[in-house]
């Protein structure tokens, strides 16, 4: 009785999976090719193959534009209550900024921002 | 609204499949992301209790949490790359050099 | 509106002198020429962490807190902080030679140490999670660079991903963990969360013994206890030596700092704790024994023995009491000088080569004047983690079992005491090597060289076994200073 109940399951199951299956191969329209087979960047047209290696210089700026990127997460919510806070938050943000800023002196200087 | 208990147990399930994706998966840059995804499940479960207590505690904990995870993406990334430069691969099971 | 103030500062001064330290010898190397740097960046960075280390003595017994009581520069964290300052000024003192040696010329070394070491002591001094968290970050991402500085080299790459991915694995469980507390607490603050647990029934949420296993999980990934412990040698044995040392000491020590800060302090400890604890140190001790007797690489066998060192702290956690406390700082400073000598020794080179296996160290101790001393220096630091009477490591391993018999763990300490009998063979077995095989092979030596570098090195390692011996003959001052932060931490 109880091996019935399993055998019942999975007879579901594989009716449903299978039927869906069936079901989409018989009813559903096909039409393969043409635009879909594109890649999708952002809705632009793609010009020429998206398989294309990128040169491995963009490495570096990727990594300082992450830092960059993130420190945005901070300055937005500081933006949003600007007034409210006052000069205060104004000086420590700008010391933030600062600090970046070095960052970016230092990695300047090292040649990082140097197309080789 | 939705229910807290529902936001935690979302973020449960993505701390779960990150933590499989760390385990199961060969390819470093994969494993990376699985990383990526445990932190986020983590922002979510302290949205999540913020929400509820209404406290602030908890958000401004996820500002650092993203900060931390991207210089940790930063620093992973260099290493993942001067490690591919000389072994030319992604795959984590054949760094074997050292071993017990 | 509450805003910062100058007093604020005043706790944070010492690393507030590391971080402008650091930017300074970052300065310098970007205007420096190329012949100057390598004297004057590691000479700046010792001169900063003195000051800092002056400037920790000045704030010693103050208690001041600052930004909103999540800062505190108490006995308990200026000692730790010390502790760490001055691993740093011994890696300082062996990474020079190591760098010349190696053409490791990647300047940021100093500058990453410095902050890796800011971070332990924000780590220590902090009473909120996030601070303790950001505190952990700083150092782990440092101490990630600077184990893969070195990219040309495969071996190190492969310790610097490991370290990388398995450290970034467990920031996501202590997080988790983190964020879990806060839920069932309210806070992120430990006096808070604290108080919110010794209430009566506060154990019953079912989100704060999860949180709490998960803190476990994440710190004890930084401690390398056992089931979490797989990194460690792989990463010790590929990161450059004197990194190694580095972690093996300052790193383990700011993480038993924190786990005795957050786990130590007040949290009610249930039955199924103890449970757990017990286990853990037993099997971190046992397997850290064991497989460095299987080992025959000597960085291998050190980072194992690291973990069976782990693991002798872990019973001083396990017991608990204030004087569980005590000898847990006291074997934590005296295990970083023990560690820090040993690996300190594997980075000098001995003509033209680096120690690797036991092999190499085959008649050591006969191949030129710096090795006789360095020899020397190396059979001191393996009696000292051997736990030989009149060193330090003796007495941190005397306070351990006391604490722990104190208390009636008395199984739990004849386990330890037996495996401190394992580890007589394989440290033995380095003076053996050193002073009683002969070196294999053509004996073509030539003159070995002793550099001004070397000589640095060297002027370092006797200053840490002296601090052994020190330590292990007159323990008392220190063991007194460590009561005294004890006192400053228990509630």
């Amino acid at each position: 009785m109880d091996y019935f109940l399993v055998l019942l399951l999975a007879g579901l199951g594989v009716t449903l999976v299978g039927g869906g299956l069936i079901a989409s191969r018989l009813f559903a329209p096909r039409n393969p090719g043409g635009v879909k087979n594109e890649a999708y960047e952002c809705g632009e047209e793609t010009i020429g193959s998206s398989w294309v290696h990128f040169n491995v210089g963009y490495y570096l700026f990727a990594l300082i534009f992450l830092i960059f990127d993130v420190e945005a997460a901070f300055l937005f919510p500081w933006a949003v209550v600007f007034r409210d806070l006052g000069g205060v938050a104004f000086l420590e943000v700008g010391i933030f900024i600062l600090v970046l800023i070095v960052g970016l002196i230092y990695a300047w200087r090292k040649g990082v921002l140097e197309w080789v | 609204m939705i229910p807290t208990t529902h936001v935690l147990i979302l973020s449960a399930a993505l701390f779960s499949i990150g933590v499989l994706g760390v385990m199961l998966r060969r390819n470093v840059i994969v494993i990376f992301m699985s990383i990526e995804l445990m932190l986020n499940a983590v922002n979510l479960s302290f949205v999540g209790f913020a929400r509820e207590m209404d406290s602030m505690t908890g958000v401004i904990f996820i500002f650092f949490i993203i900060v931390v995870a991207a210089a940790e993406a930063v620093v992973g990334l260099s290493i993942i790359l001067s490690i591919y430069r000389n072994r030319q691969t992604l795959n984590v099971d054949e760094y074997n050099l050292l071993k017990w | 509106m509450t805003f910062v103030t100058i007093s604020d500062f005043i706790p944070i001064v010492p690393e507030l002198i590391l971080v402008l330290t650091a930017l300074l010898v970052l300065l310098v190397d970007l205007v420096g020429t190329q012949t100057g740097y390598k004297m004057t960046s590691p000479l700046l960075a010792i001169g900063g962490l003195c000051v800092a280390v002056f400037a920790e003595i000045q704030l010693f017994g103050g208690n001041r807190v600052g930004f909103f009581d999540t800062i505190v520069a108490d006995q308990y964290s200026i000692l730790f902080e010390i502790i760490y300052m001055v691993t740093g000024i011994i890696t300082i003192t062996i990474s020079w030679h190591y760098i010349a040696e190696n053409n490791m010329n990647f300047r940021e070394y100093y500058v990453l140490m410095l902050f890796s070491i800011v971070g332990m002591m924000l780590m220590t001094s902090s009473l909120d999670l996030l601070m303790i968290f950001i505190g952990l970050e700083i150092m782990s991402i440092s101490s990630y660079i600077m184990v893969g500085m070195m990219r040309r080299v495969v071996t190190a790459n492969e310790a610097a991903l490991k370290y990388l991915l398995l450290g970034a694995f467990s920031t996501g469980f202590l997080l988790y963990g983190i964020s879990l507390i806060y839920g069932a607490t309210g806070s992120t603050q430990l006096p808070a969360i604290i108080e919110h647990l010794q209430q009566a029934g506060a154990f019953e949420n079912p989100l704060v013994g999860f949180g709490l296993a998960l803190l476990i999980i994440g710190v004890g990934f930084k401690v390398a206890i056992v089931p979490f412990h797989m990194w460690t040698p792989d990463v010790y044995t590929g990161a450059p030596t004197p990194v190694a040392a580095f972690m093996s000491a300052a790193v383990k020590a700011a993480g038993f700092a924190i786990l005795i800060r957050i786990f130590l302090t007040g949290i009610p400890h249930a039955e199924r704790w103890d449970n757990m604890m017990w286990v853990i140190a037993i099997l971190t001790m046992t397997v850290g024994n064991v497989m460095a007797l299987r080992q025959n690489n000597i960085k291998r066998m050190l980072a194992y023995s690291s973990i069976a060192h782990a693991g002798y702290v872990m019973v001083a956690v396990v017991v608990g009491s204030e004087a569980a406390i005590t000898s847990i700082i006291y074997y934590s400073f005296a295990y970083a000088l023990m560690g820090m000598g040993a690996f300190g020794v594997l980075s000098i080179r001995s003509n033209g080569k680096t120690i690797e296996t036991y092999e190499d160290l085959a008649g050591y101790a006969h191949a030129g004047p710096t090795e006789q001393v360095a020899a020397v220096l190396m059979s001191t630091f393996m009696l000292s983690l051997l736990g030989l009477p009149l060193t330090a490591g003796f007495i941190g391993k005397f306070q351990i079992f006391y604490a722990a018999l104190d208390e009636g763990w008395f199984w739990l300490t004849v386990i330890a005491a037996m495996n401190s009998v394992i580890s007589l063979f394989y440290y033995l077995r380095v003076i053996v090597f050193m002073y009683m095989k002969e070196r294999i092979g053509a004996q073509q030596e030539k003159e070995s060289q002793t550099s001004v570098s070397s000589l640095f090195a060297i002027t370092g390692l006797l200053a840490t076994a002296a601090g052994i011996v020190y330590l292990g003959i007159f323990p008392n001052d220190f063991v007194q200073l460590a009561q005294l932060s004890v006192t400053a931490i228990s509630f």
